[in-house]
């Protein structure tokens, strides 16, 4: 060992003892909005600093399926009566009527201050004598019982109004008393936990109470046994994504290194080189993961998971490096030959970690970071440490059956160049044919949430009749009493809208509690007690009510025009407070207040009718058409960074090789290859998002290697009588067949971005090394010494044919 | 709501009964027979005139329209007059449209409505077990006419529910009237020529 490799020998070890340090305390996380791009505006912003910690990210929709009516109903008493009382949540309904008598009470109580309806010119005569015509008709009805209970003391209906428009009227259905799906075999609940919707223990420990509670419940109710338990929600998502996400790191792993290290078992028969081939790697993936985690404070999940990649690529440098090393050959030597090669081909690899990098979403551009650090540590690694450890006279005992075998396959692969050309024709028009269905166009294409569970989600909603709101009208004030008072007024505008048919409702904050303002103005509505009752002497004229009888509305009427106000604290205890909650929200610079709107039927006149007269600070959201547009906007980036990444590729090659024939002959196969592998995942049903996208460009990243390879070999050791060549191509299978396992299992990752660019890196890298094997041109004697700049790329168009 | 389920009881009596006329008088009435007749009806149609005598006014509110019967659980009460109105019992669910809303509730959300409930049941099957669990029951007749005075049992029901009285002549129903514990009163009084 010279004193160089001694000294940096010692440099590893310190490095590695390092990065051990920093990873041992990296906190490790599996925030879902990694993988969503960053939104730019500030809507979008607060919409997801909404989802990641507001209320809505604390709720868990329920579902009880799988047994008959009767049964799922007495299940979901039983379940909700467990959880009502554990600390781990701040609400649980199922459509039982407990907990609605504080709400009922808050609202009868404070209805002259909560009702939009009161105005002075309904306590006016003419205002009382409608009225009480209207309650006459209703009484006369068969819900004459509704208003018979309250007539006395609230002639006018407020609090009758103010039920109707809480509800909504968008309810589930009721069956045996707890809410079901339309059709009857669901029945439903909403639970709100203490936990944040961030605090993926929290809001794991509360998932776990509600299986806890629904086994036990199970095995009291008979007859029950077939039922199955359904949750859905962000909480939900983010414990079953950090499970997922631990689990398919670890076997991820645990796979790679067994296929990997039982390969490289297979072909040299020692665990010795086995382990020495592994080091770059491992080394790569430690000081990858330390990067990260320096960079950018924790490390996600996913991030790690793609380490696996790292095992794939960097042992192919060992790969390269043994298979040439043979007795009179050591490494010492055979690593400046390589080494030209090796570097470039490393570079172009990092070029296209590199568009990662610059990537919206923090996850992708941790996965560049682990990537890039983990390849140029294995480099490093496998230039300066590797020879030393390799053992004076090493010879990687190259397999004897194999080599011939693959150099007769490339010597004959060039036979296969038409139907190649056939095959990329055919794959093009395949391609074109199928453009119109090739990309995933929604958003949701790249939430971290697998497809299934999403559908489950959708199907909750559906059956609670939440619906996913599309539109919002989002108003920001500095303080809450005037983002109260822009809701009104807000609302007001709404109110138009809904009678001209624009829309069907409205939700807003201001309902359940009405600015100061609002609840002064009704206050000064109510006339004076002596006043009030001539009024409403004189609305009686005519009516069969019996003298007397309305004393309770004359008295509460009194009270309300002298009741303190409502602030948020008088809302308590009360639904509504949680309603309010969602919908009021403080954000950094004011509060903002989101107004949903429910049945927009048409969407040009809803915007042009919120464009003016609205307040200041008035933003109509489309949630939908702003994701998709959202997609479209990280879908052109991808693109422009893919391609660009290709370019600079490109660049460096032809920089590199100084010639456009050699560069025409690295870049032909990775080419063909690109095309075949839309066409493969095409074909395969895949539809193609931002992942697969950013795959290809790894392909053209990691394929390089090959056909670098290739070229290279064919300019070099023409007259090596086959020794050299035959390693060569024994190595380039061997590590292709790494890589391909490295990213192979990633393909059976549940995360979109891991799945994404695991099967498209593998299907790619195995065709580029196929089409490189094919396409590669064996150099004649002749040719070899032709100056290599500027020939013509016609004659190499003419040799592919 | 509990009315509404005073109405539900009202309206099944009252359009079985309409069905009933149909059949050809017994001689004699007993309230096993009565009990068979009414089980026998599949479907069944009437017209009806309402009125409500209610404590709160001086004189009472009329209403009128037309009441429908599908064996086993379906329950129409179609008010035409003085206001449009749908009143509908099927299975467990009550829907109600008036003033241009639908609103549904489950009978199950009441205690005291679902025990209603499970009577109405009783009386479709022609029950009269049942129907003795629930109420107190007492039929007299002669030979023109009967009647069916039922009370509930359940104090729950009690408290709201004073009685109700259903009358009728031969196999048919003439009036049924309803009393609660506010001394308001509802008489319903069933025009057999349907349609």
């Amino acid at each position: 060992m010279t004193r160089a490799s001694r000294w940096a020998l010692g440099l590893w070890l310190a490095g590695m003892l390092a990065c051990a340090l920093v990873i041992a305390h990296t906190e490790f996380n599996a925030d879902l909005s990694a993988f969503l791009p960053r939104s730019p505006s500030p809507a979008q912003r607060m919409l997801v600093a909404q989802l990641h910690n507001g209320p809505v990210s604390r709720l868990i929709l329920v579902g009880l399926e799988g047994a008959p009516p009767a049964q799922l109903a007495a299940l979901s008493k039983g379940l909700a009566a467990r959880l009502r009382p554990a600390a781990d949540f701040t609400a649980v309904e199922n459509g039982e009527d407990t907990g609605l008598a504080k709400d009922r009470d808050f609202v009868w109580r404070n209805r002259y201050l909560l009702s939009p309806k009161v105005t002075a010119a309904e306590f006016t005569a003419a205002g009382l004598h409608e009225a009480l015509t209207r309650d006459l008709a209703r009484l006369n009805s068969d819900l004459g019982a509704l208003v018979e209970r309250t007539l006395a003391a609230d002639p006018t209906g407020e609090a009758l109004a103010l039920g109707e428009s809480f509800t909504g009227g968008a309810r589930p259905a009721l069956r045996d008393g707890v809410w079901v799906s339309h059709d009857g075999a669901r029945a439903l609940m909403v639970v709100e936990t203490r936990a944040a919707g961030f605090d993926i223990d929290g809001q794991e420990r509360a998932v776990k109470l509600i299986r806890a509670d629904f086994h036990a419940v199970l095995t009291e109710t008979a007859g029950a046994s077939g039922a199955r338990l359904l949750l859905s929600g962000p909480g939900v998502f983010a414990v079953e994504m950090r499970a997922d996400i631990e689990q398919d790191v670890w076997r991820f792993s645990v796979l790679a290194t067994l296929l990997v290290g039982g390969l490289l078992l297979l072909i040299y028969r020692s665990p010795r080189v086995l382990a020495l081939a592994l080091l770059p790697a491992a080394s790569g993936a430690v000081a990858g993961v330390a990067a990260v985690s320096l960079g950018f404070g924790t490390v996600h999940g996913a991030t790690l998971g793609f380490g696996v990649t790292l095992l794939g690529e960097a042992v192919d440098y060992a790969i390269y490096l043994f298979t040439r090393t043979a007795p009179g050959n050591p490494a010492e030597a055979v690593l400046p030959r390589l080494w030209p090669t090796l570097r470039l081909g490393v570079v172009t690899s990092v070029c296209a970690y590199s568009t990662m990098l610059l990537s919206s979403f923090s996850g992708l551009a941790q996965i560049g970071l682990l990537s890039i650090v983990g390849l140029i540590v294995g480099l490093a690694v496998t230039r300066m440490i590797l020879p030393a450890l390799l053992p004076r006279g090493f010879a990687a005992v190259a397999p004897r059956a194999v080599g011939p075998v693959l150099l007769r396959g490339t010597a004959a692969a060039h036979r296969l160049r038409l139907p190649l050309l056939l095959l990329v024709v055919l794959a093009a028009l395949f391609v074109f044919h199928r453009r119109d269905g090739l990309w995933q166009t929604a958003l949701s294409s790249l939430s971290p949430v697998p497809a299934r569970e999403q559908q489950l989600d959708r199907q909750l909603r559906r059956d609670i009749d939440a619906p996913d709101v599309r539109y919002l009208a989002l108003v920001t004030a500095p303080g809450e009493e005037q983002a109260l008072e822009a809701s009104e007024s807000l609302g007001r505008r709404l109110d138009a809208l809904v009678a001209q048919g624009v829309l069907q409702a409205y939700e807003s904050p201001a309902r359940y509690l009405p600015s100061q303002a609002a609840q002064r103005v009704r206050q000064a509505a109510i006339p004076p007690p002596d006043v009030l009752r001539a009024n409403l002497q004189q609305a009686l004229t005519g009516l069969p009510f019996r003298p007397d009888l309305f004393a309770p509305f004359l008295k509460d009427a009194a009270a309300a025009k002298r009741q303190p106000l409502l602030d948020r604290a008088s809302l308590e205890g009360t639904h509504f407070a949680r309603q309010l909650a969602a919908l009021l929200t403080r954000q950094e610079g004011g509060w903002t207040a989101t107004l949903p709107l429910r049945g927009v039927s048409d969407p040009q006149r809803l915007a042009a009718g919120l464009s003016q007269g609205v307040p200041a600070g008035t933003l109509l959201l489309d949630l939908k058409g702003e994701s998709d547009r959202l997609y479209q906007s990280y879908l052109h980036e991808a693109l422009v960074q893919s391609l660009s990444g290709i370019g600079v590729i490109a660049l460096l090659l032809l920089a590199s090789l100084r010639s456009l024939r050699r560069l025409y002959e690295v870049m032909a196969p990775l080419a063909a290859a690109v095309l075949l592998t839309v066409a493969v995942l095409a074909a395969g049903g895949e539809r193609l998002s931002i992942f697969h996208l950013i795959g290809l460009l790894l392909v053209v990243g990691i394929g390089s290697n090959y056909s670098l390879f290739f070229e290279r070999e064919n300019r070099e050791d023409d007259n090596d009588a086959g020794g050299q060549r035959e390693r060569m191509v024994t190595s380039l299978a061997l590590a292709n067949l790494c890589t391909i396992i490295g990213f192979g299992v990633l393909s059976f990752a549940r995360m979109p971005v891991l799945h994404g660019i695991g099967m498209t890196v593998a299907i790619g890298a195995f065709l580029s090394l196929v089409f490189s094997a094919i396409l590669s041109v064996r150099v004649g004697r002749g040719e070899k010494n032709l100056p290599m700049t500027g020939a013509p790329i016609f004659r190499r168009m003419r040799s592919f044919l | 709501m509990r009315k509404g389920w005073l109405l539900a009881v009202m309206l099944l009596a009252a359009v079985s009964s309409a069905a009933a006329a149909a059949t050809p008088p017994a001689p004699t009435w007993d309230l096993p027979r009565l009990m068979q007749a009414l089980a026998q009806v599949k479907t069944a149609k009437a017209r009806f005139v309402q009125e409500k005598y209610l404590w709160m006014l001086d004189q009472p509110l009329k209403s009128s329209g037309v009441l429908r019967y599908v064996a086993p659980d379906r329950l129409e009460k179609q008010t035409l007059a003085p206001q449009p109105e749908t009143f509908i019992l099927a299975g467990n669910e009550l829907t109600v449209t008036a003033e241009g809303h639908s609103r549904s509730l489950s009978l199950q959300t009441y205690p005291e409505a679902g025990l209603l409930a499970e009577s109405i049941r009783a009386v479709l099957s022609g029950n009269l077990v049942e129907l003795r669990r629930l109420y107190r029951l007492d039929f007299t007749s002669d030979a023109a006419a009967w009647r069916l005075q039922l009370v509930p049992r359940d104090p729950a029901v009690a408290k709201s529910i004073k009685s109700i009285l259903i009358a009728g002549s031969g196999a048919a129903l003439g009036k049924i009237d309803v009393r609660d514990n506010n001394d308001d009163r509802t008489v319903m009084t069933i025009l057999p020529d349907a349609s």
